[in-house]
């Protein structure tokens, strides 16, 4: 039964990305800075499923010049249209 | 420009920072994108794959997009829609804020002036989930780093939408299709 219940699970196509932590409407995110883009300012980053997400200069909580490529982030993030709310740098 | 008794595109019901997308080309790096993404291995981008170009609506008929040779640039739509079938889409979250929408196509028109790259096509077609290079833009690149910067809404997040091309764009669940209809004036 265990089994079935974790293929079952595997099948689920909305199953929670690793790592991520849900909290009703907005789940919390771990991932990890992948490229800062100041033209447009935003930086991305990528969590440990490949999902994308940019950190702009609306992205409360966190200061985009202080990120560096490879430094790990907490996002709080929406569950539609994937928009991070806040973020902040793991020290 | 349309003269009284043609028919134009019902640009009232169009709304500043909607998603312009141009089906079918006839030039050959229009093609050349249609086949690429026909063969993705993304099904969005398969589903889209007839799209060849995206631009961003700036309001009054016109669009901010990236192309060979004008590079980021402001013209009318009008060049598009007189030949090629097009397709309207936005975000399709309720919950994203009015002036974030609007921030759009202000975002967008900053960019005029920024050069395009047939390298930065190459890229990210050959490397799925490449970053941006920045000196070298793309059109879908363009409509995903200004969606991303006015709205917070990355369009690639999905791996399956990465990289993110024209025909990612008119297929993504994320977007809803605007009704078009040509109105007689």
């Amino acid at each position: 039964m265990h089994l079935l219940m974790n293929y079952a699970f595997s099948l689920n196509p909305r199953r929670e990305p690793k790592g991520s932590q849900d909290e009703g409407d907005t789940r919390r995110v771990e991932a990890v800075v992948v490229a800062l883009i100041p033209e447009y300012h935003q930086v991305k980053v990528r969590d440990g499923d490949g999902h994308l997400y940019a950190l702009t200069r609306k992205t409360q909580g966190v200061d985009l010049a202080s990120l560096h490529e490879g430094q790990r982030v907490v996002c709080t993030v929406t569950r539609k249209l994937p928009r991070v709310l806040n973020a902040a740098a793991v020290v | 420009m349309a003269w009284p008794g043609t028919y134009v595109p019902n640009f009232s019901d169009w709304r500043e920072g909607d998603i312009v997308l141009v089906h079918r080309t006839a030039d050959a790096a229009g093609l050349a994108i249609q086949a690429s993404q026909a063969t993705s291995l993304s099904a969005v981008t398969r589903a889209g794959a007839i799209c060849s170009h995206a631009a961003i609506y700036l309001g009054g008929g016109m669009v901010v997009d990236a192309t060979r040779g004008a590079g980021v640039s402001a013209q009318s739509v009008w060049n598009y829609c007189q030949h090629r079938s097009i397709q309207v889409r936005r975000l399709s979250d309720p919950t994203i804020p009015m002036a974030d929408i609007a921030d759009i196509s202000a975002m967008a028109q900053q960019h005029i002036g920024e050069p395009y790259s047939v390298i930065q096509v190459i890229i990210s077609k050959l490397i799925p989930g490449t970053m941006p290079v920045l000196d070298a833009l793309y059109c879908s690149t363009l409509v995903g780093l200004v969606v991303a910067d006015a709205t917070g809404v990355d369009l690639s997040s999905d791996p399956a939408h990465q990289p993110l091309h024209p025909g990612t764009l008119a297929a993504h669940p994320e977007l809803a299709d605007v009704l078009l209809e040509w109105r007689h004036l």
